[in-house]
């Protein structure tokens, strides 16, 4: 067989060119004697046929102009992204006005984000005691902060809103409206820039502490319920109302620290207390005030029966929120008017 | 040497003479008859290597835009022809390798069964504009043909490329060897493997080759 593999490989070699006449002699008489080499080389004989058979395939008619057009387009100078980008531009008026108004918006925006941001992000200051009073039309600082908070005292989860400053007429004309409607026992407006889920239970109340749950509006509530306070225990008071109270304070998401101007125009703060004892508040309000280190404003500057005034030393007001905390709970926590300490008005509300 | 005296007659070394020293009309005269001498034996040489008519066409174009770009080194110890060549054949393995993934690619989808390798050959490629005149009598030559292209594709590629440029682009020993960068010995081992071969597929798709 190793002799048929080598005639075999001569039969190949024999396609290509012609043998000596040695090889060849010696091929033929091979296959003289061997019919499978013979069978063979019939076989490759015919395949070589075939092959060389083969019909060339013909190039597409646009096989040319596709491969020039190719080598022009590689031919063609590359052009730098940044010349692709301006040589239309350089050509175009249109394109010129478009881009210059692109850049100008683009640019506006650019200033005026961050200047806006910075803006709401930098820390109200406080006014002096005697200092200039702060522009009248300057708009409100507004901070609020989410989070919940179910414990007396745990102020500083509470979503809640503070306003510095002089308030706007108009707001409020919404707090004089917010507190008739809440003293008629109706649904306080619930406030426009940051309302509270309704879900925002608050705490459930426990007797005889009828507005531990509460906001202002529950407070009102509270005080109705008080004129059948004769025919009716605190316990079943309490039972009666919380329900309803707890609907209210759902209702009413205005629950909300605010500041106000006071009349000697310095720094004031709201502190909005919800879940004091409507019997005890006033009291307990002024003790915390008293312990604290502030002095209550005369009466003539008094703004309500559920308010107290005082004035008080900035870097005690943190002492005062917590004493508070023992008497309501404190909606949201005053950020602290940091340094220099000045003197400033507080009306604790509830 | 001007564009207009450039013809269909110039000889390969006289175009690429005037493709390096000319301007650049001349310059795109000349490999544009360049182009139109030799892009049919690139054609034929890439069909038979990748089995793919369309890949084919995109072989011959890849190749002739890499000789446009490295003509201006090619020094002529070569023939252009067999320089052209080397490049259609690396670009041919290029395509070979697209083809691949392509069908591997394909093989995830559900709409078509193919079998490859092993089983029956692939005879869904795209054929070639026919030349032949469509009589039945002819039947039986083109199914012969079909096996053939067939069975050409199953030889390995080492194997399939000296044979098509032995029988079918009629290199000489020496050239073939030039062009793989193989010994003669090597171009012939692998020529007589490569008859053996498709002689083989041949008989197993079609029985005996011959009464």
């Amino acid at each position: 067989m190793s002799d048929c593999r080598e005639f075999r490989e001569r039969m190949s070699a024999s396609l290509d060119h012609p043998l000596d006449a040695e090889e060849q002699k010696g091929l033929e008489a091979h296959l003289a004697g061997c019919s499978s080499c013979r069978t063979e080389w019939e076989e490759l004989q015919w395949t070589h046929r075939q092959l060389k058979g083969l019909e060339p395939v013909e190039a597409p008619s646009w096989m040319t102009s596709k491969i020039m057009a190719r080598v022009r387009a590689e031919s063609a100078p590359r052009l730098s992204i940044w010349q692709r980008f301006l040589l239309p531009l350089a050509r175009n008026p249109q394109l010129q006005v478009a881009s210059l108004l692109l850049l100008a918006v683009t640019g506006y925006y650019l200033i005026r984000t961050p200047k806006m941001a910075a803006e709401f992000q930098q820390k109200p200051e406080l006014k002096k005691e005697g200092g200039a009073s702060p522009s009248p039309t300057a708009p409100p600082i507004e901070s609020a902060r989410s989070g919940r908070g179910g414990q007396r005292g745990n102020f500083a989860a509470e979503p809640a809103q503070v306003q510095r400053g002089p308030l706007p007429a108009q707001q409020k004309d919404q707090e004089q409206s917010k507190e008739a409607a809440a003293d008629k026992g109706e649904f306080a407006p619930p406030p426009t820039s940051k309302p509270l889920s309704r879900d925002m239970a608050a705490p459930t109340p426990a007797a005889p502490a009828l507005s531990g749950s509460v906001g202002a509006a529950a407070g009102a509530l509270a005080e109705s319920t008080s004129r059948n306070e004769a025919q009716e225990s605190p316990a079943k008071k309490a039972q009666k109302a919380a329900p309803a109270m707890e609907y209210k304070a759902k209702a009413d998401s205005a629950v909300r620290a605010q500041s106000e101007t006071s009349p000697s125009q310095t720094p004031s703060l709201v502190i909005r207390l919800v879940g004091a004892d409507l019997a005890t508040a006033k009291a307990e309000v002024e003790r915390a005030v008293d312990r604290a280190g502030g002095s209550l404003l005369p009466p003539q500057e008094q703004k309500g029966p559920r308010t107290v005034g005082a004035r008080l030393d900035s870097r005690r007001l943190k002492a005062l929120v917590d004493l508070l905390g023992q008497t309501g709970r404190v909606v949201e926590q005053p950020e602290d008017p940091g340094d220099p300490p000045v003197q400033m008005t507080v009306f604790i509300r509830w | 040497m001007s564009a207009t005296r450039l013809n269909e007659e110039t000889e390969d070394g006289e175009l690429v003479a005037a493709f390096r020293s000319g301007d650049a009309s001349t310059s795109e005269k000349a490999f544009e008859w360049l182009v139109r001498r030799h892009q049919k034996a690139m054609l034929n040489l890439a069909y038979r290597v990748v089995g793919d008519y369309e890949e084919a066409c995109e072989v011959v174009q890849d190749a002739f835009v890499a000789a446009y770009k490295g003509l201006a080194s090619f020094r002529g110890e070569a023939r252009f022809s067999t320089w052209l060549t080397t490049i259609t054949l690396n670009q041919a393995r290029n395509g070979l390798v697209r083809i691949k993934a392509r069908r591997r690619h394909e093989a995830f989808s559900l709409d078509e069964t193919r079998t490859d390798g092993e089983g029956e050959p692939r005879t869904d490629r795209h054929d070639p504009p026919s030349q032949a005149p469509s009589a039945l009598d002819q039947l039986q030559d083109a199914v012969v043909r079909q096996k053939i292209e067939a069975c050409l594709q199953e030889l390995p590629q080492d194997f399939r490329e000296v044979l098509v440029l032995r029988d079918l682009q009629e290199h000489s020993y020496e050239e073939i060897g030039a062009l793989l960068q193989v010994r003669e010995g090597t171009v012939k081992s692998r020529l007589f493997r490569a008859r053996e071969g498709i002689k083989d597929c041949l008989k197993r798709n079609l029985g005996a080759l011959v009464p």
